[in-house]
């Protein structure tokens, strides 16, 4: 059995590990920091089905969404942890001068999946989340989703591959891959070198830059991602309340077509949900910026206030408490990259997913079918030479 | 300490529990809040800190020294949404 090595103890990485640790292989993760300290804890806790097409496929979406709760309520009674998985309404507020009918119809293809997908008017929203500000708003898209605690989601992988005998060395950073000839002999870390027999990259953001230590160039880019919480408060969200729009996806290509140098470009979309420990998380603030930036920046807070001052006004006084800034991989056909390597036969990469949380459960199990079996099966679809073709 | 002590009040994580999310690997300040919510309240983790680098030390052998601050989140104290808001 050869042992893997994985780069990344995010979601993917620590949820293969936990898979491959259980079909009996000896697999190593290492990370730059703790586990799930980056994209797959910094985010808005959804598990969201409505980002499939443009996102994975709906075929995919709709058997990971249909597996998750089973999947969940394995990992809770192996972890002991409540991964406050729950389901919850998304609503996002189609605003003045937009077209409801051509909103809904970019999501006709959701309710050919299966997925509930409906406009509804302000009266409705109203019942829904009596305490939205509705001025300015015409319609909303309701839809019923899911959220989940994306951190403790990805420590009970963590735990699951642990005591499946798994090492999860955190703190330790990657510095690049060594080569023998075109295959990886092993891995340059700041403790010093890590070999094993075949490597995962799974890093999200950092990716793309330990790629090209191997002298693999991948179109995978990133935004930084800054999202903020208040303080505990008393029930007010009863799920997501976003402001929609159409310009995430035009954000990204302007990105890519810039070869990942969006320097200056900047783009502020309102939405907020509750935790169940009662803070409301409030995004988000996204940058084009070409190298990693995890430092929060000035106009951000005021920017994402001023959302829930708009659209949550009785709890105005509230305090902001605490904010982040990530940097969130994309690539510029919004699948993830995940498959083996050609040129180098001996590395695996799954990176760059758009909605991880409701995807990573199935896509672990298929990527570790693809790597004890060689069936790609329906990852054939992401493979990393796409792009050449 | 004992394992009933409260380290952090806001959000009421005993030592024992800080001592539970290093035995299954936290290795910082940073994994312990993510696993316990330890330092993610109200006051940002200014009470708690020192008592978390104190376990982590205690419990991994590291020294005080080695143990680093856990990264820091704006803004430095709470502010109401509605001032924020309004700044230019």
């Amino acid at each position: 059995m050869p042992d893997i090595v994985i780069i990344g103890a995010g979601l993917v990485g620590c949820a293969t590990a936990a898979r491959l640790a259980e079909s009996g292989f000896r697999v190593t993760v290492i990370d730059q920091a703790e586990v799930v300290a980056g994209a797959s804890g910094a985010n808005l806790s959804l598990v969201l089905w409505s980002d499939a097409e443009p996102g994975i496929s709906l075929a995919l979406t709709r058997r990971a969404w249909d597996e998750l709760p089973a999947e969940i309520a394995d990992l809770e009674a192996r972890s002991g942890l409540n991964l406050e998985f729950r389901p919850i309404h998304t609503l996002s507020l189609i605003l003045e001068g937009m077209d409801p009918g051509a909103i809904l119809a970019g999501s006709a293809h959701l309710a050919e999946g299966g997925f509930r997908t409906e406009l509804i008017d302000p009266v409705a929203i109203h019942g829904l989340e009596p305490a939205v500000d509705l001025q300015g708003v015409q319609a909303a898209v309701y839809q019923e989703q899911a959220a989940i605690n994306p951190f403790l989601f990805t420590l009970a992988w963590a735990d699951r591959a642990r005591a499946a005998g798994a090492s999860v060395v955190t703190n330790t950073r990657v510095i690049g891959f060594r080569l023998d000839g075109d295959r990886i002999a092993g891995l340059d870390t700041a403790e010093g070198p890590v070999t094993g027999d075949l490597y995962l990259l799974a890093a999200g953001a950092w990716t793309r830059g330990l790629a090209l230590t191997a002298g693999i160039d991948l179109p995978e880019y990133h935004i930084t991602g800054e999202a903020c919480v208040t303080e505990p408060l008393p029930p007010i969200l009863h799920g997501l309340v976003g402001e929609a729009g159409d310009r995430r996806i035009p954000f990204e290509l302007e990105i890519a077509a810039r070869g990942g140098d969006g320097r200056g470009l900047r783009l502020v979309e309102f939405a907020a949900v509750q935790t169940l420990s009662g803070n409301l998380v409030i995004g988000q603030v996204s940058h084009g910026d070409p190298g990693i930036n995890q430092d929060v920046r000035p106009g951000t807070l005021r920017d994402l206030a001023a959302g829930l001052v708009r659209r949550l006004p009785t709890v105005a006084s509230a305090s902001i408490i605490r904010a982040w800034a990530k940097p969130v991989p994309f690539t510029p056909d919004h699948q993830p990259i995940v498959g083996p390597v050609r040129s180098h036969p001996n590395l695996f990469i799954a990176s760059g997913l758009k909605s991880a949380l409701i995807i990573t459960p199935l896509l672990s199990k298929l990527i570790a079918a693809a790597i004890i079996d060689g069936d790609l099966g329906p990852l054939r679809a992401f493979s990393p030479g796409r792009f050449e073709e | 300490m004992g394992d009933e002590v409260i380290v952090c009040r806001c959000e009421e994580v005993t030592a024992g529990e800080v001592r539970a999310a290093i035995r299954a690997g936290a290795r910082t300040i940073a994994a312990i809040k993510k696993r316990t919510r330890a330092g993610m309240g109200l006051c940002g983790g200014r009470t708690c800190g020192r008592l978390l680098a104190r376990l982590l030390a205690e419990e991994t052998g590291l020294p005080m020294a080695r143990i680093a601050p856990p990264p820091a989140r704006p803004p430095v104290r709470p502010v109401p949404a509605a001032a924020l808001a309004e700044e230019e």
